[in-house]
């Protein structure tokens, strides 16, 4: 295996981006491994939409360098895009465009087939997305849904190897979303897919790697698994009757992060010590006099360790 | 949905074009075939209706001399053809960029000049055929038929019915030389093309279609001015302002210089889509 094929697909180092004097991104760092779906979170205005478009060549950057499967985005601008297949939070067509003319249009700009070929191309990709029965439709007449699943065929009718798409199920209804999401994990084996969203369950539900970005800085990356562990381990313990101060003991103790009691008979504790805490908790309840009917890891969700990272960061702004 | 697979392609079906042009032919084609039916239409109608209104007019009141017919006819033709090409023209590349199909296009491996150059090549052929072209030939065809006493042949249709009442009364148009004719169809080409290629630039350099349309008609104005102010014939021949000025020359009856003015038209041509070119590939979409 050569440098080039262990390459990440997409590489950003020390990314910067002003709108006059407004910095848009301070320090991107980004490391997208090839073949991954990575989820790109962040709140409004973050500046998601902004490195999406200077990996595009849509913006240029203030400083910094980003490449696509090796190819600088700025110096060797046309390499990089016949690598990228993009799909932008509002796509425009040409209005007099039909369904199967907007992927006509985009498959020739990646690939030199001969006709009968880039048709049968072009067909195949239509089957893929479920388009079939709306090829002679105008575009201005498709349904969110049916746009959305245009736009990430059309993305996708190079069979570039990276796929770019901003916020692909923002503004669908559930099926819509299931639709789009189905279609991405097909495509999952065949590009490196980077995905912004506000939806966390898509991500939960569809990434590997995630990154979080906030203010114009990455503030969190890594495998999707490694975030959901994290360095903090959650415990989920059931009990009956009084807890007789088990709170109170356990929050003095180094190993406890902290100690949740909920609603429905359960106590959630947070530990950085998983060892000592299979040891100790259950030890410690009982010792208590707390009567525990059950014990057992618990899983944070993406929503609460997000509101936890963007929140901390706003916290420290 | 369908559980339908991708079938790999192999590597050789990727475009590996890197040039300046990348996208240029393409892009072109697809700009004719979205325009062609409409801007055909138009042109056509516009300059077969000044065709009829002019010949009509001298119907009224017929010209006694070549200069006295051909002024007001390239004068009011050319005047029309600068404003459509304006009119068509000015939304060509800002509203694109508003819109947001200059991002969906230029965010595909298509070099940024060949989309500025498609707008222009795509122009090219229907200014050339629809709006110089076939109501010059049909001038032509006109002031020869008028010239030309007996010719009972053309004695069909609307044009020929105009014909007959100057025919009857012995009072012919006068027939310009045919290469002064050519010469200042050229000319008109020319002219034409700087002001698409102006056109393209202040599309690219401003946002909004009434400052663009304005911008534009300063075009026309400035290439009259600068034709007519008097200025030193070394300054006019370094701009557009020679075509005018030879082909004024021409319609009143002088000999037409076509070279050299077409030469500098032409490098204006390309000096204004150049800088479009540049100034679009620095843009942020």
């Amino acid at each position: 295996m050569n440098a080039e094929t262990t390459r990440p697909a997409i590489e950003v180092r020390s990314l910067r981006k002003k709108f006059g004097r407004t910095e848009v991104l301070r320090s991107v760092d980004l490391e997208i491994p090839r073949n991954s779906v990575f989820g790109f979170l962040g709140p409004n205005g973050a500046g998601k939409t902004t490195t999406m478009k200077i990996l595009v060549g849509l913006l240029h950057a203030n400083g910094g360098s980003a490449s696509i499967m090796g190819h600088d985005v700025a110096r060797d601008s046309l390499q990089a895009r016949a690598a990228i297949g993009y799909l932008p939070q509002a796509a425009s067509y040409w209005k007099h465009l039909k369904v199967r003319g907007v992927l006509n249009f985009t498959a020739q700009r990646y690939l030199d087939l001969p006709r009968p070929q880039l048709r049968q191309h072009v067909d195949e990709t239509i089957e893929l997305a479920g388009l079939t029965d709306l090829v002679d439709r105008k575009v201005a007449k498709l349904s969110g849904g049916e746009r959305q699943r245009l736009g990430i065929a059309e993305a996708w009718v190079g069979r570039p190897d990276v796929l770019i798409l901003d916020e692909p199920s923002s503004g669908l209804d559930p099926e819509g979303r299931h639709e789009v999401l189905s279609l991405l994990d097909r495509l999952r084996k065949d590009a490196t897919i980077l995905y912004s969203t506000h939806i966390l369950d898509d991500i939960e539900r569809i990434a590997d790697h995630i990154a979080v970005i906030d203010n114009g800085s990455i503030v969190a990356q890594g495998s999707i698994d490694s975030f959901l562990v994290g360095s903090t381990a959650l415990y989920s313990v059931g009990f009956s009757g009084p807890l007789f101060g088990a709170v109170e003991a356990l929050q003095t103790e180094a190993w406890v992060d902290a100690v949740e009691p909920e609603t429905d008979g359960r106590v959630t504790v947070a530990v950085n010590d998983r060892s000592h805490a299979e040891l100790e908790l259950l030890r410690s309840f009982v010792a208590s006099g707390v009567s525990v009917t059950d014990f057992r890891p618990a899983r944070r969700s993406l929503e609460d360790i997000y509101l936890e990272i963007v929140g901390a960061d706003d916290d420290d702004g | 949905m369908t559980t339908a697979e991708a079938t790999p392609l192999p590597a050789s079906a990727r475009s590996r074009s890197t040039g300046l042009t990348r996208g240029l032919g393409g892009l072109t084609r697809a700009e004719a075939r979205r325009w062609l039916p409409w801007r055909t239409a138009g042109f056509i109608v516009l300059g077969l209706g000044l065709l009829a209104a002019l010949y009509a007019n001298w119907l009224i009141q017929p010209a006694k001399t070549l200069t006295e017919l051909l002024y007001p006819f390239f004068g009011l033709w050319f005047a029309l053809l600068i404003l459509a090409t304006v009119a068509m023209t000015q939304g060509m590349v800002a509203s694109e960029i508003s819109q947001g199909t200059a991002a969906w296009v230029v965010s595909k491996p298509v070099a940024r000049p060949a989309f500025i150059l498609s707008k222009f090549a795509a122009l090219v052929p229907i200014v050339v055929v629809a709006m110089v072209g076939i109501p010059g030939l049909a001038a032509r065809w006109v002031f020869s038929i008028a010239e030309s006493e007996g010719q009972t042949e053309f004695n069909a249709g609307d044009l020929v019915r105009l014909l007959e009442e100057p025919l009857a009364r012995n009072d012919y148009m006068p027939l310009m030389d045919f290469d002064v004719h050519l010469g200042i169809l050229a000319l008109m080409i020319f002219l034409i093309l700087v002001a698409a290629a102006a056109m393209v630039l202040l599309g690219c350099l401003l946002r909004h279609a009434t400052a663009i349309l304005v911008a534009g008609l300063m075009v026309p104005i400035a290439l009259v001015v600068l034709a007519n102010v008097g200025l030193d014939q070394q300054v006019v021949s370094l701009t557009p302002a020679w075509a005018m000025d030879s082909m004024l020359d021409g319609i009143a009856g002088n000999p037409v210089s076509v070279l050299g003015p077409s030469i500098v038209a032409t490098l204006w041509t390309v000096g204004l889509l150049g800088l479009a070119s540049w100034w679009f590939n620095r843009r942020e979409l």
